[in-house]
């Protein structure tokens, strides 16, 4: 088997936020600034708006010649007006900067106020100081990264946590068994969610430390320590993380060992069982460890791949495996994403910000970084298995697998409408999959039918 | 609380049932039974709560009745009701099924079964007090729905039964001709079973909601209009207090008018 490790490009992350983060202080680089958007105009520097727009209110003796009249002049124009407030929603020129523009409208001696169009939250908003660079999971348009020129994502382009949260963002009784490349289990965003040493059937022992980086990073997108003022947010607040280290420091691992590794974390009571590796070929044994697994009432989540070509295995194990592809930022389906009949759902896997093993990046560096590829979009959708599980304990593993599938949202509709081999049913939506749905009244067509 | 208010009101219905007869004189002595019937009409509201009050909602309700029964001799009547009401569940969420459900469908038809017992215990003066009950049983039609906005659309179904007991004292000036204010005291109880059925195949599943009125006490005031021997009309005005889930009292308000005729 060979393990094709997603790209991690190492930012330098730690350097350029250090200076807001109570860990691990090591040597700061130049740091830019840490705004998302733009300096916002009183409650500090990462107030996040919606890029291009603001809000201007006319003093209300103003006429409306003398309002158009003041939107020519500073290259905008009114998309929407809030009539109780008189509040116009002004569209800028796509050149200007939002402050700049919010300041020139304030000047002008017939407008009341002027500000830009913040961006809210859902109130489950964890408190994790790295959380507002967490796309995946709150997509407020922020930027990917901190450096110039990062890529600025699509708002709502995200997987709707902050709405699931609402619900419940899950507890202890679930455990998600991450069989990779092992844990690090000195992480601080993973130390308390780390259930014990683990297993390391790379070296047939009880402690299953990564020495590559990938089980790390996976381990702290589906369940990292979340709200506890540091760190990152992991899907699943409350799960539990099962260590099983089959792949070695090359990321590379074997059918049987990740056979064992599946039956072992069954075995342990482990109730999700992530799967961030590939197999190019069918091996019956992994199929007959993943059947175990399923029968046993364990939700195996697996990643796609991420060479453009056919699903791997075992996410090309349809019946008891959800297989899980990679879109970005924009909600678009991830290049690399392999597709195919087997895919089920996708979640986002560029540049998603997650846990690396302290040791990773040296030098007293802060221990996340971006990683990208279908690897690191299953985990997102581990977690949700593990809220769902927690939230209705009595559902089977293939009824949850059909909630996910179901409760997707089918973000390529326009391109592929309804199920295709690209993202399956869709990007996941915790909101539909946790949070009560409406059930309105249906209101049937009288008439003479077309 | 809710325990205390029903022995108090059971025992007033009891002696009621018991005692009327005895204890007050008949106001027409000279007849003997008298058959009612009329129709009514009644918009209420209950806060209800479910899964050991970790909810809550509001139950709307507007229902019609008729109404046929005896008045015996001393004015104690008993009455057979039936009717048809809408009941509102907007609010009522099931989490048991597998995807979680919000009920926001409005109101559900019922059919309406029970029994009205007033009976006039002592006559003070002017003033009348006796003891009143009503036992009204719901059969809930069924409503259906389908979900859409998921990638496979979702059909339910449900229904709800219920039973709602009111009893307790009641107070009337009777120095009026034609009409008599009156005001009553009474125990409130609600209870009903709400089940919902979800099918986004292969999901299915099957919630049964036991659901119980809050505010065990409940007051209303009203008059009695009686122009003739033949005819009342009974217009009437509840106030069922009960505190919110998360602290602070409320009022739930209803209303009824009912016509009655006696032959």
């Amino acid at each position: 088997m060979t393990h094709r490790p997603a790209s991690l490009r190492i930012f330098v992350f730690a350097a350029l936020i250090a200076s807001v983060l109570p860990m691990n202080g090591g040597p700061v680089r130049d740091a830019p600034s840490l705004s998302l958007i733009g300096p916002a105009s009183v409650r500090g520097a990462d107030v996040p708006y919606v890029p291009g727009q603001i809000l201007v209110k006319f003093k209300s003796d103003v006429p409306a010649a003398y309002r158009a009249a003041t939107l020519v002049l500073n290259d905008s124009r009114a998309v929407g007006w809030i009539s109780t407030l008189d509040v116009y929603t002004v569209q800028i020129s796509a050149d200007a900067s939002v402050e700049e523009k919010a300041a020139a409208f304030a000047g002008d001696p017939g407008v009341l106020f002027a500000e830009p169009n913040y961006v809210c939250r859902a109130a489950a908003t964890p408190n994790d100081n790295l959380f507002k660079y967490q796309y995946a999971l709150s997509n407020t348009g922020q930027r990917i990264g901190d450096v110039p020129g990062s890529p600025q994502g699509k708002i709502s382009a995200d997987i709707k946590a902050c709405q699931g949260w609402e619900e419940s963002p899950g507890d202890d009784s679930v455990t998600i068994a991450i069989i990779d490349s092992g844990v690090d289990l000195t992480h601080p965003d993973l130390v308390n969610k780390i259930t014990g040493p683990g297993r390391d059937f790379v070296n047939d022992d009880f402690d299953a430390t990564d020495d590559f980086y990938h089980g790390t990073a996976v381990a702290g997108i589906a369940a990292a320590d979340t709200n506890n003022t540091e760190g990152i947010a992991g899907v699943a607040w409350n799960a539990g993380i099962l260590p099983v280290k089959v792949l070695n420091a090359d990321g590379a691992g074997t059918a049987a060992r990740v056979s064992e590794g599946i039956i072992w974390a069954a075995e342990q009571g482990a109730r999700i069982i992530n799967l961030s590796l590939e197999f190019d070929a069918a091996s019956q044994t992994l199929l007959d460890a993943v059947r175990y697994a399923f029968n046993r009432g364990c939700i195996l989540v697996a990643s796609a791949g991420n060479d453009n070509g056919a699903v791997k295995f075992p996410a090309a194990f349809d019946a008891y495996v959800l297989a899980v592809a990679a879109t970005d930022y924009n909600d678009e389906v991830w290049a690399s994403s392999n597709s195919g009949p087997e895919v089920d759902v996708a979640a986002p896997g560029l540049d998603v910000l997650t846990t690396v093993p302290t040791w990773f990046f040296g030098g007293g560096a802060l221990p996340y970084g971006y990683v990208d590829g279908t690897s690191m979009a299953a985990p997102h959708v581990s977690g949700l298995a593990a809220i769902l599980k927690s939230q209705k304990p009595w559902l089977s593993a293939a009824e949850i697998m059909e909630i996910i599938r179901f409760s997707a949202d089918d973000v390529n509709g326009a391109t592929s409408p309804g199920i295709d081999e690209s993202i399956g049913y869709g990007r996941i939506n915790m909101e539909k999959a946790l949070v009560p749905l409406k059930l309105e009244r249906t209101f049937r067509k009288i008439g003479p039918s077309e | 609380m809710s325990a205390h208010s029903r022995l108090i009101a059971v025992f007033f219905l009891g002696a009621g049932i018991l005692l009327g007869p005895f204890a007050a004189p008949a106001r027409e002595t000279e007849r003997s039974f008298r058959i009612q019937a009329g129709v009514g009409a009644e918009v209420f509201s209950r806060s209800i709560v479910w899964d050991e009050r970790t909810g809550s909602s509001i139950l709307k309700v507007g229902l019609g009745m008729i109404r046929v029964g005896l008045e015996l001799p001393g004015g104690a009547s008993f009455a057979l009701l039936a009717g048809y009401g809408g009941n509102n569940w907007n609010g009522l969420v099931f989490r048991e099924l597998p995807f979680s459900i919000d009920y926001e469908a409005g109101s559900l038809g019922a059919i309406l079964l029970g029994t009205d017992i007033d009976v006039p215990l002592f006559k003070p003066g002017k003033w009348e007090i006796g003891a009143s009950g009503r036992f009204l049983f719901s059969f809930g039609s069924s409503g259906e729905w389908t979900l859409t906005g998921l990638q496979q659309i979702g059909a339910f179904d449900g229904r709800a039964n219920g039973l709602m007991i009111q009893a307790g004292p009641t107070l009337t000036y009777r120095g009026f001709e034609t009409f008599s204010p009156f005001a009553t005291l009474f125990y409130d109880g609600l209870s009903a079973t709400f089940t919902m059925n979800e099918n986004i195949d292969p999901l299915v599943g099957t919630e049964k909601k036991k659901i119980k009125g809050q505010g065990a006490v409940g007051a209303s005031v009203g008059i009695l209009f009686e122009p003739s021997p033949a005819f009342r009309l009974k217009a009437e005005g509840f106030l069922v207090p009960y505190t919110k889930l998360e602290g602070g009292l409320k009022f739930n308000v209803g209303a009824s008018l009912r016509t009655i005729y006696l032959f």
